[in-house]
C-alpha cells in the first residue's frame, strides 16, 4: 500500500508537537516506519497502532504507551515470536479495524474525538463484530501494556525493579 | 626439525579431566591441589566468571522480547526450548538441538551445555545429601544391582564438598535426607511454615524443610579466598552471578584449581575417544578434535577423569574401541550404555490459601521448601517401587485490573498493584527403577560435525513410574486438602525423560565386574587408571538432585587415586 503523504506529513506533525510538550529524556519514539520481516505492516498501519496505543494508556503529564514505543514492541513482538497463523490473523484484524474505522467516521483514527476513539476501540474488543478484529484488539493491547509495564521508565518510576533487591523478608504486614 | 617425541612430551599431562561442569571442575580441582599437572579439556567455549556473562547487569527493558525466545529458535530447537531457564537471558549457555543433534529412538529431551562450567552456570542450585535409605533401595527392593558404597564412605566427602560449595540450609535431624555443613537458611514464608507445621503434626516420617541450596548466605573465609561474596537474592542466577553468590565451576573450582598453576584449561576440545594401550593394559591418553580448526591432537596423562555429563560420559566410553575392548573402554560386562535412569517430574499440583490476608513477603529467595521422600522409606507400602520428593512454595502476587481503556486504565496501572490470594504449588521428584531396556547407544553410520557418531537414546517411564504420579497426585491432593488449600488442580505434565536433567547411569557402578563397570571408587574395573565420577556413575537414583552426590563422588575418587598412583599402582 502506498504511502499517503497528507497522513505521512500529518503524522509528522502530531509525533513532533507531541515531542515539543514532552520531556526529551523519555521521548524515544521513533518517527520514521520501520520494518518488520514477517508483517508487512505499512507505515500508515504502524502510525495507527502508535494512535491505538496512545488511546489504551495516553500521555497525560506523565508518559503513556506512546513515549516507551508501545507499538514497536508489540510489532516486534508479533514478528519475531508469533506463529504464522497468528501474524496473520493479527495483521487482517488490523486491516478489519482500519476499515471499520473509515466506514464508520470517514476520518483517519487519529482525527477522531478521544470518545469517538474509545467507542471504536471498545467496538474492537467485542468478539461479535469480528473474531479476527477482537484477537488483533486483546493481542495490542495486551502488548501495549507489557510494553509499558516494562519499560524503562516505568520500572524506574512507578514500579521500581531492583536487580539487586537486597534482604529477602519473609514476612511484612499488609 | 619437528620432533615427534619431543611435541608428545609437551603433551604429555600427569591427569586429563574431560568436562569442566560441576563434576570435572571439582576433579580438576582436587588433582590440581594434590600438585598433579593436570589437563583439562572441554568441547565448549571459554566462559570466564565475570568476563563472559553478558546479560548478568541487563535490566528488564533491555532485552528486545523481554525474556521470550524469538520464534525461529524455538522452532529450530524444540527440545532445549522446552526447558524452563531456556530464555532469552541464558539461552547463550544451552546448546541448540540443531547443532548438536542425537536420535531419539523414544523421545527423550537432552538438555545440554556445552562450555567452560558445563550446566553449573545453569543449574537450580538444589543440593540435598543422599541417605542410606538410598543406597540400600536397589539391594533391599531388587532392582539394578547392590551399590558398592554406603552412606558413611561418601558423609566425610559430602561434608568436604558442602564446607568448599558453600550449601545454605537448616539441620532438620532427619535420617532420610542426612544434614550437612550449612550455612545459614533462609526463611520460609508464612504460608510455607504453616504447611510445614500441618504436615509435622498430621502426618509421622512426612517433613517441610527449606530446601538446601548452594548458595552463600553467609561466607565464610574459604568462600572470601575465592573471591565470591554473599548472595544478593538477585535470583538470575542461570545468567552467571556477578557476586559467585552461588556455586559453579566457573566462580569456584576452576579458578581455585588455576590458582595452584597445575591446571591448563583448553576449551574447544571434543575428545573423541580414551585411548587404550594394550601392550601397558591401561589407557594413555585421549584423542580430541580442535571444535574449530578440527584437527585432530592426542594427548597424554597417568590418570583419565571423565566428566563429560552423564550421557555423553558414555558415548565417550562407547566411542573408545580397541581390540581388548571391541565394545566400548571397560566394557567387559556388556552393560556400557544400558540401565540408565532419571527423575520423573512429570506431576504438579498448585492450589489457593485463603488465609494469611495480612502478610506478604519482599524481595527474593533462590530456593523454597522440600518434602523429603516419604513414601516406601522404612519398608515397601505401596503397589509401586520407591518413591518421590516434593518441592513446595507459596506466593502472593499482585493484581491490577486491566480491563480499561485510556486514563482508567492507565490510573490502574501507574497505582500500586492489590496484593492477590497466596497460591501454592508442589512439583514430584520421583525415582525411576534403571532397567536393562533403557539405554544409550551409537548410530552406525551418523557423525556430528566433529566425527562423533550420534548417540541414540532409548529411554521411557514404565509402569511403576506411572503409579507414582498417581500416588503423588493423590497424596498431595490429600495433604493440601487436609491442610484446607482450596481450588486445587494436579497436572501430568507428560513431559518425555531428561527434561528433568538428572539422567544417570549407563556406566554404574557395583561390586561385581560382570555386572558394573565401575568398583567402588569410581574406577573402571578393566581399565584402572581411568574414573568417571558425572552421573554415568550411578547405580540407582534416589530422589535427590544429584550434582551434589557427583561433586562428593569426584573428590572421593581423586583422592584414592592419587593414593594409588603414589603407591605405584596406578
Ligand atoms: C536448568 C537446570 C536446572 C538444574 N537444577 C539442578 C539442581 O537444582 N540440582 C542439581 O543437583 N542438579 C541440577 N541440574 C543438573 C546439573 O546441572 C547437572 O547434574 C550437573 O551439571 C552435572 O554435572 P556434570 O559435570 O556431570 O555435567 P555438566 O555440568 O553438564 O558438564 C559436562 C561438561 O562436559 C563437556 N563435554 C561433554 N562431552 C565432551 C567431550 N566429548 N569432550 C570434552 N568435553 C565434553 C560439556 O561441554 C560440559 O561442559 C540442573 C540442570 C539444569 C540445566
Ligand atoms: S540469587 Fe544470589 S547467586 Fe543468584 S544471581 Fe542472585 S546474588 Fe547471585
Amino acid at each position: 500500500m502506498p504511502i499517503n503523504r497528507r497522513t505521512a506529513i500529518r503524522q509528522l506533525f502530531i509525533i513532533s508537537a507531541g515531542a515539543a510538550i514532552l520531556p526529551a529524556c523519555v521521548n524515544n519514539t521513533k518517527t520514521s516506519a520501520q520494518t518488520f520481516s514477517n508483517l508487512p505492516v505499512t507505515a500508515d498501519e504502524q502510525a495507527l497502532l502508535e494512535e491505538m496505543a496512545s488511546s489504551i494508556i495516553p500521555t497525560t503529564d506523565t508518559p503513556g504507551a506512546k513515549e516507551v514505543g508501545a507499538h514497536l514492541f508489540a510489532l516486534r513482538m508479533v514478528n519475531d515470536c508469533y506463529k504464522q497463523q497468528d501474524r496473520e490473523k493479527f495483521l487482517s484484524g488490523l486491516r478489519g479495524f482500519a476499515g471499520q474505522v473509515k466506514q464508520e467516521q470517514g476520518k483517519p483514527f487519529a482525527e477522531c474525538t478521544a470518545a469517538e476513539k474509545e467507542a471504536l476501540l471498545r467496538k474492537a474488543g467485542d468478539k461479535k463484530n469480528g473474531e479476527e478484529t477482537a484477537y488483533f484488539f486483546s493481542t495490542f493491547k495486551r502488548l501495549t501494556i507489557q510494553a509499558y509495564t516494562s519499560s524503562e521508565y516505568y520500572l524506574t518510576k512507578v514500579d521500581v525493579y531492583k536487580l539487586v533487591p537486597g534482604k529477602f523478608i519473609s514476612s511484612v504486614k499488609v | 626439525m619437528f620432533n615427534i617425541n619431543d611435541s608428545a612430551k609437551e603433551r604429555t599431562y600427569d591427569a586429563i579431566v574431560i568436562g569442566s561442569g560441576i563434576s570435572g571442575g571439582w576433579a580438576a580441582k582436587e588433582l590440581c591441589e594434590k600438585g598433579l599437572k593436570t589437563l583439562v579439556l572441554e568441547r565448549g567455549r571459554n566462559v570466564q566468571h565475570l568476563k563472559d556473562y553478558p546479560t548478568t547487569n541487563m535490566m528488564p527493558w533491555e532485552f528486545p522480547h523481554r525474556g521470550q525466545v524469538p520464534l525461529a529458535v524455538t522452532e529450530e530447537n524444540p527440545v532445549v526450548s522446552r526447558c524452563y531457564a531456556f530464555r532469552e537471558d541464558a539461552m547463550h549457555f544451552f546448546v541448540k538441538d540443531k547443532e548438536h543433534p542425537y536420535e531419539q529412538e523414544k523421545p527423550f529431551d537432552w538438555i545440554r551445555g556445552y562450555q567452560v562450567g558445563g550446566k553449573s552456570l545453569l543449574w537450580a542450585r538444589q543440593t540435598q545429601r543422599w541417605s542410606d535409605f538410598d543406597f540400600e533401595g536397589p539391594a533391599r527392593d531388587g532392582f539394578a544391582v547392590d551399590w558398592p558404597i554406603r552412606y558413611k564412605d561418601i558423609a566425610p566427602w559430602y561434608s568436604y564438598v558442602e564446607k568448599f560449595a558453600g550449601i545454605a540450609g537448616n539441620k532438620d535431624g532427619l535420617p532420610n535426607l542426612p544434614d550437612g555443613e550449612f550455612l545459614p537458611a533462609l526463611p520460609l514464608n508464612d504460608v510455607e511454615n504453616y504447611f510445614k507445621d500441618f504436615v509435622g503434626k498430621n502426618y509421622k516420617d512426612r517433613h517441610v524443610i527449606f530446601g538446601r541450596c548452594a548458595h552463600l548466605t553467609e561466607p565464610q573465609e574459604i568462600h572470601l579466598q575465592q573471591n565470591r561474596a554473599q548472595c544478593q537474592n538477585r535470583v538470575l542466577c542461570q545468567r552467571g552471578c556477578p557476586f559467585g553468590g552461588y556455586f559453579s565451576s566457573n566462580a569456584s573450582t576452576l579458578p581455585w584449581a588455576a590458582k595452584t598453576g597445575n591446571m591448563t584449561l583448553q576449551p574447544d576440545s571434543v575428545v573423541q575417544e580414551i585411548i587404550f594401550d594394550e601392550k601397558l593394559n591401561k589407557a594413555s591418553g585421549v584423542r580430541v578434535t580442535d571444535a574449530n580448526t578440527k584437527a585432530v591432537t592426542e594427548y597424554y596423562a597417568k590418570v583419565i577423569f571423565v566428566n563429560a555429563a552423564a550421557l555423553n560420559t558414555n558415548l565417550l566410553l562407547l566411542n573408545s574401541t580397541s581390540q581388548r575392548f571391541p565394545n566400548g573402554l571397560g566394557n567387559d560386562s556388556g552393560v556400557l550404555g544400558k540401565y540408565v535412569a532419571f527423575h520423573n517430574y512429570r506431576a504438579r499440583i498448585s492450589a489457593a490459601c485463603n488465609d494469611f490476608k495480612d502478610v506478604f513477603t519482599e524481595g527474593r529467595r533462590p530456593s523454597s521448601a522440600y518434602l523429603p521422600r516419604f513414601r516406601n522409606v522404612y519398608k515397601q507400602e505401596t503397589d509401586f517401587l520407591r518413591g518421590y520428593a516434593a518441592g513446595f512454595s507459596a506466593g502472593r502476587g499482585s493484581r491490577r485490573d486491566t480491563s480499561g481503556l485510556g486514563q482508567g486504565l492507565k490510573d490502574q496501572l501507574l497505582k500500586k498493584g492489590e496484593l492477590g490470594g497466596w497460591h501454592v504449588g508442589s512439583h514430584m521428584m520421583g525415582e525411576t527403577i534403571p532397567k536393562e531396556s533403557n539405554t544409550v547407544s551409537l548410530d552406525g553410520s551418523k557423525k556430528d560435525a566433529w566425527g562423533m557418531p550420534l548417540l541414540k537414546v532409548n529411554i521411557a517411564y514404565d509402569d511403576n513410574d506411572e503409579k507414582m504420579v498417581k500416588d503423588f497426585h493423590e497424596q498431595m491432593t490429600e495433604m493440601y486438602t487436609k491442610a484446607g488449600f482450596t481450588d486445587i488442580k494436579v497436572t501430568d505434565s507428560k513431559q518425555a525423560p531428561g527434561l528433568d536433567i538428572h539422567e544417570m547411569g549407563g556406566v554404574r557402578m557395583g561390586h561385581d565386574p560382570k555386572t558394573s563397570m565401575l568398583n567402588k571408587w569410581n574406577q573402571l574395573h578393566a581399565c584402572s587408571n581411568v574414573f568417571v565420577t558425572d552421573g554415568a556413575c550411578m547405580t540407582s537414583t534416589a530422589t535427590q538432585n544429584p550434582s551434589l552426590t557427583y561433586m562428593a563422588l569426584a573428590a572421593r575418587a581423586v583422592d584414592y587415586a592419587v593414593a594409588e598412583m603414589k603407591k605405584g599402582n596406578i
